[in-house]
Formats: C-alpha cells, structure tokens, sequence
C-alpha cells in the first residue's frame, strides 16, 4: 500500500488549515504499523483517506494495486466492502443490531448467501471469542467487548488491510493490551497489514513500525533489522 | 430481503423512537374514532407535533448512526437512499392512517383542523418539522462544538 504526496486542508471560517502536507508512506504486507501524533496533527484524517472515506485534495493512494482516486463514491464502498477495513475510535455499532446482525452487516451488502454468511459470521465470533455474547446488543457490552465486535465486524470480510482509529483511547490498560495482542494475532493468522493511529505511546510497543505525524507530515521510522 | 429492509424491520421494531411514534399515533387515531367532535381533534392536534418533533429527532439519531455504519462497512449511496426512503414511508405509515381515519369520520373537524388535511399537507407538515429539527440539530452541534 502506497501513498504518494498526499495533502489535505479544511476550511475553517475563512481561514485554511492544512492537515496533510505531502505525505509519502508505504505499508508491507503483513504488517503493524502504529501512527503516533498529537491530537489534531491529521492521524484521523490519514487514515479515512486510506479507507477512501475522505478524498485527498492532491497525491495518490493506493491499496491492494486500486487507485483510490480513480475511483467513484461506488467504487470506494465496494474497497470498504472487501479490501480495507475501518474501525473508528467509537467503533460506529448499530446499536438496534445485536452482535451476530452488526458483524453479518458486511457480508449481506456484498450479498452472500445466508449459510456461507451464518458460517463466516459464527467462525469470527469463535476467532474473537465472543461467540456467547452473539445475540447482545452493544449497549450492553463492555468497551473491551464493544471494540473486538467492531474488530470483528471489520474482520469477516477477510481484508487486506484493517485500519482502526485510537483502538485502545477508550479501554483500561488491561483491555488494550489484548486488543494489542489481538491485532498480532491476526497478522499472523491471515497477513493482514493493520495500521493504528494511537495517541497512546505503550501502543507501540506492539507494533512492527512506527511512525510519527508532525505538522501534517509522516516521519517514518526505518524497518528492524531481520 | 434487500439489505435496507433488513434494517430497517429491525430498527423499527427495535427503535422507542419509533414505537412511541406508532404508539402516540394509533391511540390518538383511537381517540377519535371514539369521540369525533371538535374537542379532540384539537387535543390531538396539539399533542400530535411536538410528539412527531421528538419522535422524529429520536429516529434522527439512529438515522445518522446506521448511515455511518453502513458507509464504514461498505454501504454506496443507493444503498443509503434506499433505506432513507423506506423510512419515510414507514413514518407515512405510521401517521397517515389515523388522518385518514379522522378525515373520514369527522368531515366537521376536517373542514376546520389541520389535522384532517389531504395526504400532501400532511407531507408538507411532515417536511416543515423535518427541516426544523434539522435546524435545531445543527444548532445543537454547533453548540457543543
């Protein structure tokens, strides 16, 4: 996954407020890559254009050899839909659908049938281990619960890429660790390459590669030595 | 089953918002049917507003929380049209049969109210307070913003 002089500004009343300035990245398969920055420094912003929720004003992205920007608005659900997953730091549940509904949700819009879609959704549930909790509501669930049903959700679709927006902000230490440890897992289980965007620096200890957004430009951090 | 009649049967059946809406409106249908004169006609025009106003803000939110969930898991904008339509006609299903109802019974009040007017004034109305909730909404956001 490539992005390739990427800039984003906002209006604000009259003024402009650059939030990406010319950014370059590229992300290997299978891997977890945290994004570190302060608050407003364009980390949220980064990520939904990768997601193809926001278009850049300049630059290219491109996910899975798709060019988002030659894309239209179908063209985007349908990478949302199969190649790139993303979570949102409140996760964005249906809250009148129960576990079982919210995680069946991406599987009925790419039109499945119902046994392989029973199938993919149960398999996920048991993968997360919330396979007790399928007929919940996510009013009544834990933030730790709520967060891997969203994990879920973004995972029964098997994408190449699953994005997820400060995933840890709203869990105890305890409970973000495991969604750390979760989100290894999955790279190792399926070559998934993940990209969080954390404000929480404990969260990079678990990540392959950091990197930093300073004034609405990436530093990236060289790879390990193998 | 489309996936915009999925959702929305089990919104509706799931959402207070909509219950109440469905509730407030068959029993002020009930009412009338019982006593149709003047007087409570009146009350339930005066009650059948602000219900409709709360009710409509109430299904406001889950409006805006399903339209990003569909977005975020891959829903394109027919999709998003779709179901905003079936809600629509939910909410005219919900509200217009006791109109009706009224209209039939009671050619007295539905020469004088509002309540007893032709299926467009109700849209109309319907439309009016859609654009005010709208409003408040936008003012609220900017508020806490």
């Amino acid at each position: 996954m490539t992005l390739l002089n990427v800039w984003k500004s906002y209006a604000e009343g009259r003024n402009v407020v650059r939030v990406l300035r010319g950014v370059d990245a590229w992300f290997w398969r299978g891997e977890v890559a945290g994004i570190h920055g302060p608050s407003g420094s364009g980390k949220t912003t980064l990520l939904r254009i990768i997601a193809g929720l926001e278009r850049p004003d300049r630059g290219e992205v491109i996910v899975d050899g798709y060019h988002l920007n030659m894309l239209d608005e179908y063209g985007l659900s349908m990478i949302r839909n199969t190649v790139v997953s993303y979570i949102p730091q409140d996760y964005g549940l249906v809250e009148t659908l129960t576990v079982w509904e919210n995680v069946e949700l991406p599987l009925l819009i790419a039109g499945v049938e119902k046994e392989e879609r029973e199938a993919k959704v149960s398999e996920v549930l048991e993968y997360i281990g919330l396979q007790h909790r399928a007929h919940a509501y996510p009013s009544r669930l834990s933030g730790g619960e709520r967060q891997r049903v969203a994990i879920a959700r973004a995972l029964v679709t098997t994408p190449s890429v699953l994005l997820a927006d400060e995933p840890t902000a709203n869990l105890d230490w305890e409970n973000a660790r495991r969604v750390m440890e979760l989100f290894q897992k999955i790279r190792d289980d399926f070559r998934t390459t993940i990209i969080l965007v954390t404000h929480d620096p404990r969260v990079l200890e678990y990540v392959d590669r950091s990197m930093s957004i300073v004034n609405g430009r990436l530093k990236v951090k060289p790879l390990p030595k193998q | 089953m489309g996936v915009s009649t999925y959702i929305l049967v089990r919104t509706l059946t799931r959402c207070s918002g909509f219950r109440a809406a469905a509730l407030s409106s068959a029993a002020i249908g009930g009412l009338l049917m019982l006593a149709p004169d003047r007087l409570p006609a009146a009350l339930a025009f005066l009650l059948v507003i602000p219900a409709s106003l709360a009710s409509i803000v109430m299904d406001q939110t889950h409006y805006h929380s399903i339209f990003r969930a569909l977005r975020i898991v891959g829903g394109d904008p027919r999709l998003h049209a779709t179901y905003r339509l079936g809600v629509a006609a939910a909410l005219a299903a919900i509200y217009l049969p006791p109109y009706a109802l009224v209209s039939v019974l009671n050619a007295a009040a539905a020469k004088t109210l509002l309540l007893a007017a032709p299926p467009a004034a109700l849209l109309i109305t319907y439309l009016v307070l859609y654009a005010i909730e709208r409003a408040v909404k936008q003012g609220w956001r900017r508020t806490i913003l």
